[in-house]
C-alpha cells in the first residue's frame, strides 16, 4: 500500500510539472500564406488564351517579435505616466518587431544594478536610464555598457547638437555612451508664492529684468516674517518667532556641490573642475568664487532657517506650498511634481539670480539611456534610443520629467508649445552659450571627502569661503590626480 | 531507515551529510567564497567589479591607516563613531531588554499579548523598518512632529535626521527600538531558567526586590546577558540598513554619522576603490574578532576560578 501512494505521488507530480512546462512553453509563430493571383497566358489547341489563375508561393519565414527591457528611474507620478505612454507608442508603431517592457528601477540603486548584471553575466534589462558624467562615462569606463556608434546613423546624429554629444562621449577611445534624454542645464529656477511677493510689494524677476543675489536677499528679507507680520530687519522684528521664511534653498551635501559649482560655472563659462597644463584641480576665478559664496551664505543673512540644511525636495515643495516658503530654488521638474502634489496651489517660475548683461554659460550634458554589456538584442535597443530621440517621442518624455529635451527641436513640439511655464528655459537657450566638461574617475570621491563636507562648514558658518576654497585647491591636486 | 541504508560508504552511513549538503553549497557559496574573495581584495589593486586584481600586499592598509585624502580622512572618525553607535545601541537595547523581561517573567492578564506585541520590531524586514521610521522623522509629513506640535512641544517643523549636522541619537533609538525584543527573548530565557526556591531564600532572609535582583538574578544570568551582549556587539557592529536609510540622503555621504561599514561600502562601490573597501572591513572584522577573543577568555578565567 505504501508503495502504491508512492507511485501514485511521483505520477501525479511528474504530470502537474509536464502541465506546468507545457503551460510555459512559447508557442510557435503563426506561419503567413499568402494566396496570390496571377495571368498566365497558355496555348491551348494551337491558340493562345490568358486565364488568371491562384498561385500559392512558398510561405515567409516570419520574424519572431523581440524584447527588449528598459530599466526606468522615473520616481514621480508624472514622469513614470510618461515613460510609460512613451513605451506604449513604441510598442504600437513597432508591434511584431519590437517590444518594450517596462521596468521600475531606482535612482539611487542604478550602479547596484548594473554591477550585480555584469557579475551574474546578464539577466538584467538592456537599457537603463542614467546620468551621463560621473555615471554612463563611469560604466563605460568599468566596461559595464557599450558604446553606442556602431548602432549611430547620420539621422540619430543629427538628433541633437554635437556640443551635447561631445558630453555623452568617453574622452579616450571618443565611445558615445547614452543617446540624449534630457539635459541638466539650464534648468534652475526660483519657484515663488504670487500673492507673498504681492503682499510684499516686490515685482517677480524675468529674463529681461533678473534680480542679483543681493537682490534676492534683499527681497527674502522683505518676505520674512514673524508672527506680528513684522519683515527681517524692520524695528519689532521678532528672531524667535518667524512664521514665513523668504528664502529657502537646498543646501545638503549633494546641493553644496551642485548648485554652487552650477552657478559658478554659469558666471565663469569654463568648469570649476578641469585640467590646467594636464594637471586637474579645483579653478575658480573671483566671479564664480563670489557667486558661489552668495549661493553658501543665504542662511548667514537670516532669510532661511538653520533647518534648510540637508531638507528634502519633497520637504521644500510642502513649505512652499503650505506657506511656510515664499520662495524656493528648485530645478524644473519640480513643477509637475508641485502640480500634482498640490493641485490648488498657483505657483510662480522665475530665473535665478544673475547679472543683467552677462553671459548665461551652461554646461552640456544631463541623463540618458545606455546600452548594458550584455545586452541579447543590441540593434533592436539602439533602434529605441534613437525612436525617443525623436521630437515628438522626446517631448512626451522630457515633459513628464519636467525636464529641458536633449533634442532642442522637442520644445516647438506638444506638450511644451503650449506650455508657457517653459519661455524662461527658451529665453535661457536662446541667450546661453554652451560649454563642455571632461571627464575624472575621482571627481565623486573629491565632492564627497573634501568638497561637500568643507563647503557645508561655510554653510553653517564654521569656516569662511576664502579658507575653504584655498583646502578645495590644495586637496583637489592630490586627490584628481590619483594613479587610477 | 531504508532510504538511509541505501547512502553507506564502507559500511557507515553517509546520509546525514547528504542531508547537510545543500547548506553547505549555499554557506559556501554565499558566505565563504565571498568572505575569502573580500580577503585577497583587500591585498590587490583591484577598483570596481570586473576590474583586474594585482597584488600589491599591505597598501591599501596603509593608505587608510597613514593617508589623509579620501576615505583615510573619515577612517578615524568612522571608527569612532562605529564604537559610539554599537556600545550606546545595545546598552541601550540591553536596558530596556532586561526591563522588559523582568516585567514579562512576572504573571499578569494579557501576558501573552504583550508577549507577541514584543515581536512585531523583529517580523519587521528592516529595510521597511527604516524607511517607515525616516517617514516618520520627516519635518514635516512626520508623526513625530505632528504629535509634537499637537502637545505643544514644538512650534514649527524640525529635522531630527538626514541633514550634515544632525546627531546620531535618532538612529540609536531605531536601532534600540529594533534591537530590543531578541535581547528580551534572550534574557527572559534565562529569567526562566533561575529556580524560585532561591527568591523563596533569599526573602525569608530579609532581601528586598533591588536585593534579589542583584544577588540572585544577575549573577545567574550572567553567562546568558554575556552572549546576548556579545551577539549584539557583533550585529549592531556591522549594521548598515538603518544608518545609510534613515540618516542619510540619496546618495550623499553623510561623514558625521559614517561608521566603519558605511565607510566601507562608500569607498567600495561609489568611489571605485574595491581593494580599499575590502580592506576597511577586513580592518573592522578584525577589531570584532578582537572583542570576542578578549570576552572568551575573560569567560575561560572566570570559569577556573
Amino acid at each position: 500500500m505504501k508503495r502504491f501512494r508512492l507511485v501514485l505521488g511521483i505520477v501525479s507530480m511528474s504530470v502537474i510539472l509536464t502541465l506546468l512546462l507545457a503551460a510555459c512553453a512559447t508557442p510557435e509563430p503563426e506561419v503567413v500564406t499568402k494566396v496570390e493571383e496571377v495571368e498566365v497566358t497558355r496555348i491551348v489547341e494551337g491558340e493562345s488564351e490568358t486565364i488568371v489563375v491562384t498561385a500559392t508561393p512558398e510561405p515567409e519565414e516570419p520574424k519572431e517579435e523581440v524584447t527588449i527591457q528598459l530599466w526606468s528611474t522615473a520616481w514621480f507620478p508624472s514622469s513614470i505616466d510618461a515613460r510609460m505612454a512613451l513605451v506604449d507608442k513604441f510598442n504600437e508603431e513597432y508591434k511584431g518587431r519590437i517590444q518594450v517592457e517596462y521596468i521600475q528601477g531606482s535612482w539611487g540603486e542604478v550602479g547596484t544594478y548594473v554591477q550585480s548584471g555584469v557579475a551574474a553575466g546578464g539577466g538584467i534589462a538592456c537599457l537603463v536610464e542614467y546620468e551621463v558624467e560621473g555615471g554612463a562615462q563611469e560604466f563605460y569606463m568599468k566596461h559595464w555598457i557599450q558604446d553606442l556608434r556602431p548602432y549611430m546613423t547620420d539621422e540619430w546624429r543629427a538628433l541633437m547638437t554635437e556640443k551635447q554629444w561631445e558630453a555623452r562621449r568617453f574622452p579616450d577611445d571618443g565611445a558615445i555612451v547614452a543617446n540624449g534624454t534630457v539635459l541638466w542645464e539650464p534648468m534652475q529656477l526660483v519657484l515663488y508664492n504670487p500673492e507673498h511677493l504681492e503682499a510684499a510689494g516686490v515685482e517677480p524677476a524675468t529674463p529681461d529684468n533678473p534680480w542679483t543675489w543681493e537682490d534676492l536677499v534683499e527681497n527674502a528679507k522683505l518676505m520674512t516674517l514673524d508672527a506680528n507680520g513684522n519683515h527681517l530687519g524692520e524695528p519689532g522684528f521678532d528672531n524667535n518667532n518667524i512664521v514665513q521664511w523668504g528664502f529657502l534653498p537646498r543646501l545638503d551635501l549633494e546641493k553644496v556641490w551642485e548648485y554652487g559649482i552650477r552657478f559658478a560655472q554659469q558666471r565663469m563659462g569654463k568648469p570649476v573642475v578641469r585640467q590646467e597644463d594636464g594637471v586637474w584641480g579645483w579653478y575658480l576665478d573671483e566671479e564664480g568664487a563670489e557667486v558661489y559664496e552668495s549661493f553658501l551664505t543665504v542662511l548667514q543673512e537670516g532669510v532661511a532657517p538653520s533647518m534648510a540644511i540637508g531638507l528634502s525636495g519633497d520637504s521644500l515643495h510642502e513649505a512652499l506650498a503650505d506657506g511656510t516658503a515664499s520662495m524656493i530654488l528648485r530645478e524644473t521638474f519640480a513643477i509637475p511634481i508641485i502640480h500634482d502634489n498640490y493641485p490648488d496651489f498657483e505657483l510662480g517660475a522665475m530665473p535665478t539670480p544673475f547679472n543683467p548683461g552677462d553671459t548665461m554659460f551652461y554646461k552640456a550634458g544631463g541623463e540618458g539611456v545606455v546600452m548594458t554589456r550584455n545586452c541579447e538584442h543590441p540593434e533592436e535597443a539602439a533602434e529605441f534610443l534613437f525612436w525617443m530621440m525623436k521630437p515628438e517621442n522626446l517631448a512626451i518624455y522630457a515633459y513628464g520629467n519636467g525636464m529641458l529635451p536633449a533634442n532642442y527641436d522637442a520644445l516647438d513640439a506638444e506638450p511644451f508649445a503650449s506650455d508657457p511655464t517653459w519661455d524662461i528655459i527658451k529665453d535661457y537657450l536662446e541667450r546661453g552659450e554652451v560649454f563642455t566638461t571632461s571627464y575624472n574617475p575621482f571627481l565623486d570621491e573629491f565632492k564627497d571627502t573634501v568638497a561637500a563636507p568643507l563647503l557645508m562648514e561655510v554653510v553653517e558658518g564654521k569656516r569662511t569661503f576664502a579658507e575653504a576654497n584655498e583646502i578645495l585647491a590644495e586637496q583637489a591636486n592630490l586627490l584628481l590626480n590619483q594613479e587610477p | 531507515m531504508k532510504i538511509a541504508n541505501r547512502f553507506k560508504v564502507s559500511g557507515k552511513s553517509v546520509f546525514p551529510y547528504v542531508l547537510l549538503l545543500p547548506t553547505v553549497v549555499a554557506i559556501i557559496m554565499f558566505s565563504l567564497y565571498p568572505f575569502l574573495s573580500g580577503i585577497w581584495y583587500s591585498f590587490t589593486d583591484i577598483g570596481w567589479v570586473g576590474d583586474e586584481a594585482n597584488f600589491v600586499g599591505l597598501k591599501n592598509y596603509k593608505y587608510i591607516l597613514t593617508g589623509d585624502i579620501g576615505a583615510a580622512r573619515f577612517f578615524k572618525q568612522a571608527l569612532v563613531q562605529s564604537i559610539y553607535w554599537t556600545l550606546t545601541a545595545v546598552a541601550g537595547q540591553f536596558v530596556i531588554g532586561m526591563f522588559s523581561a523582568l516585567v514579562l517573567n512576572e504573571r499578569f492578564p494579557g501576558r501573552f499579548l504583550f508577549r507577541m506585541a514584543l515581536l512585531v520590531p523583529i517580523a519587521i524586514p528592516t529595510v521597511i523598518l527604516a524607511l517607515t521610521w525616516q517617514w516618520m522623522y520627516d519635518p514635516f509629513y512626520g508623526l513625530i512632529n505632528y504629535y509634537l506640535r499637537l502637545f505643544g512641544f514644538l512650534e514649527g517643523p524640525k529635522a531630527w535626521v538626514g541633514q550634515p549636522n544632525s546627531p546620531m541619537w535618532p538612529l540609536i533609538a531605531v536601532a534600540i527600538w529594533r534591537g530590543f525584543p531578541f535581547m528580551t527573548v534572550m534574557l527572559l530565557s534565562g529569567l526562566q531558567g533561575i529556580s524560585h526556591e532561591l527568591y523563596e531564600a533569599a526573602e525569608v532572609d530579609g532581601a528586598n526586590v533591588i536585593g534579589r535582583f542583584r544577588y540572585i538574578t544577575l549573577p545567574q544570568m550572567r553567562t546568558i546577558m554575556t552572549i546576548a551582549v556579545m551577539l549584539h556587539i557583533l550585529w549592531w557592529w556591522n549594521h548598515f540598513d538603518i544608518i545609510r536609510i534613515v540618516g542619510q540622503s540619496g546618495l550623499e555621504f553623510a561623514y558625521r554619522i559614517a561608521t566603519l561599514p558605511i565607510l566601507g561600502w562608500f569607498e567600495a562601490f561609489q568611489w571605485s576603490h574595491l581593494a580599499r573597501g575590502a580592506a576597511i572591513s577586513m580592518m573592522s572584522m578584525l577589531m570584532l574578532i578582537g572583542i570576542m577573543i578578549w570576552n572568551a577568555r575573560r569567560e575561560i578565567r572566570s570559569v577556573r576560578l
